[in-house]
């Protein structure tokens, strides 16, 4: 006689189901022990016990909806461990004579048989073709499985694409482009012959607001703001000669004034900052050790203004860091730091256009706030830089992290157009439930929360506020 | 001579700050206009020696001592 293959359940209440099925599927040692233990009130008849099917726990008696609606699994939608489960029964698998069939099925233990039916997998039957297998080709997005981009670096991509990617489309269709919102750049200065400069710094004749060259880092700040926020228009505070803490207090003093004039700008964007850690033994009061450092406390005095900082991550990321870094701020802890790291600022990371993070871009966790960066956004773009563009080929395209936090900004300045009531912390909020995970599920010290997506923190905050109404 | 942001009470007169600091060999940067910091106090931009901090902790005219340090563009 011939044996059929069957699933077959049997009466079993354990409280550690969860527990013993992943045992049982990381050993098929276990996966037998397991299966024979729980047949053996079965062996008269003769089973033939498939030991590498590891049992399999069941919490529903039956699939009524009752019975589905007792189940306590709503509990697992959170990202957070659940405790086990207790099960009533478990499956086994196992071959049996034909003739045994009635017996089993009637046996005291056994709570029901099944046909162990075999399946088939669904195709056209043409093995002969390669297929592509590359995801951006195949479905016109990138992997979220995320990855990395080093040297030499992948090419840059037109504004098109990341406007594409960031879901702006929509919301402009709305009627929102970044109208009546200003960005403060606080930087080395932006063209304004070119970008959207309508002020900021008094501080030097020499160079004015809208002074600096087209070329200029600022410039290229300018230009990835309008990304997402083409209407947007610009403050330029322009750092005289090399950044240091004492002009940044000086930039971020002229923005308090004149939010306390009028209430702009709306948001800071900031793409500088240190490129090495000194010890700390020898300089407890620099800014990347003392957090009262009075460059911190101006940049909070700004915040709690309601103007959002957004900050650059850095650029000494661990597998290929800038050519400035000094080997004591290269890679995770040590790479995020100063006012880049504190908690109220939202902190940039940089990906490129397929969605893997460019090796360059700094890691957390952050040397005064832990859960950094907080978001990535794009870079190596074709913004300020570039063919056909004003900054010419200066440079191959928008680069850093530099790049990548205009670009978050630039939507951040979309939002606050079609939300403007947002305060500073519910703004990074709605930026960080938009997010769009890549690798691991959930936050990680390469891209934060995740990269950040016009759409979907536009959506979250159009839902919430038909659910206030 | 090393970069600080040497911070005091806001009723404390630029001349006072000068005489004070002075005799420590620093000299208050003029073309740094001075940041106030909240409501009472303000920041002026000096020159001094690489130990002003120690110097002056603990000085009742100077709250703070803060190191003026470089930045990069990323």
């Amino acid at each position: 006689m011939s044996k059929i293959s069957v699933l077959i359940e049997i009466a079993d209440k354990r409280s550690d189901s969860f527990a013993m099925h992943r045992s049982a599927m990381s050993s098929e040692m276990e996966s037998t022990t397991q299966s024979e233990a729980l047949g053996k009130s079965l062996a008269k008849l003769g089973l033939d016990i498939q030991g590498d099917f590891a049992p399999v726990p069941m919490f529903t008696k039956d699939s009524s909806e009752k019975a589905v609606a007792s189940l306590s699994f709503a509990d697992f939608a959170s990202p957070t461990v659940n405790a086990d489960a207790p099960s009533d029964t478990h499956v086994i698998c196992a071959h049996i004579d034909h003739s045994n069939l009635d017996k089993l099925t009637k046996h005291e233990d056994v709570a029901a048989v099944w046909p162990n039916a075999k399946m088939t997998l669904f195709g056209n039957g043409d093995g002969d073709m390669a297929p592509p297998t590359d995801i951006e080709t195949l479905f016109g997005w990138p992997s979220s499985r995320g990855g990395l981009d080093c040297r030499p670096f992948r090419d840059g991509v037109d504004i098109a694409t990341i406007r594409d990617r960031l879901g702006v489309q929509s919301i402009w269709e709305d009627g929102f482009h970044g109208q009546n919102i200003v960005v403060g750049i606080i930087d080395e200065g932006v063209n304004g012959d070119v970008y959207p400069v309508i002020g900021g710094s008094d501080l030097s004749q020499i160079r004015p607001p809208g002074a600096a060259p087209i070329t200029s880092h600022g410039s290229m700040c300018a230009a990835d703001i309008l990304v997402a926020a083409p209407a947007a228009q610009l403050y330029d505070y322009p750092f005289l000669g090399v950044p240091d803490s004492g002009g940044m207090l000086q930039m971020f003093q002229l923005v308090l004034e004149q939010r306390r004039q009028d209430g702009t700008p709306h948001l800071t964007n900031n793409s500088y900052g240190f490129t090495g850690v000194p010890p700390q033994s020898e300089a407890p009061r620099h800014p990347i050790w003392d957090r009262n450092h009075v460059q911190h406390r101006k940049v909070l005095e700004v915040i709690a203004s309601g103007a959002a900082a957004f900050f650059a991550a850095g650029n000494c990321g661990q597998e290929c860091p800038s050519g400035n870094c000094h080997s004591s701020g290269i890679g995770p802890e040590r790479s995020i730091h100063a006012s880049n790291s504190l908690d109220e600022v939202v902190t940039v990371a940089a990906v490129n256009a397929h969605h893997q993070r460019v090796g360059y871009s700094s890691q957390g966790p952050g040397m005064f706030a832990t859960d950094k960066p907080d978001i990535a956004s794009y870079t190596h773009l074709f913004g300020n830089f570039g063919p056909g563009r004003p900054g010419g080929f200066a440079q191959p395209y928008d680069n850093g992290t530099s790049a990548a936090t205009p670009v978050a900004a630039g939507v951040a300045a979309l939002l606050l157009c079609a939300f403007p009531d947002l305060t500073a912390p519910e703004l990074k909020d709605a930026l960080i439930a938009g997010a769009m995970s890549v690798g691991p599920i959930g936050f990680d010290h390469d891209h934060g929360h995740g990269i950040v997506n016009a759409a979907a923190s536009y959506n979250i905050l159009s839902n919430s506020q038909i659910m206030m109404v | 001579m090393k970069k600080w942001l040497v911070t005091t009470d806001a009723a404390v007169s630029l001349e006072q700050l000068r005489d004070k600091l002075a005799p420590l060999g620093c000299t208050v940067d003029a073309d740094y206009r001075p940041v106030p910091l909240g409501e009472t106090e303000i920041v002026y931009g000096v020159l001094g020696p690489a130990d002003l901090a120690d110097t002056l902790a603990g000085d009742d005219m100077v709250t703070d001592v803060c190191p003026n340090e470089e930045m990069s563009l990323y």
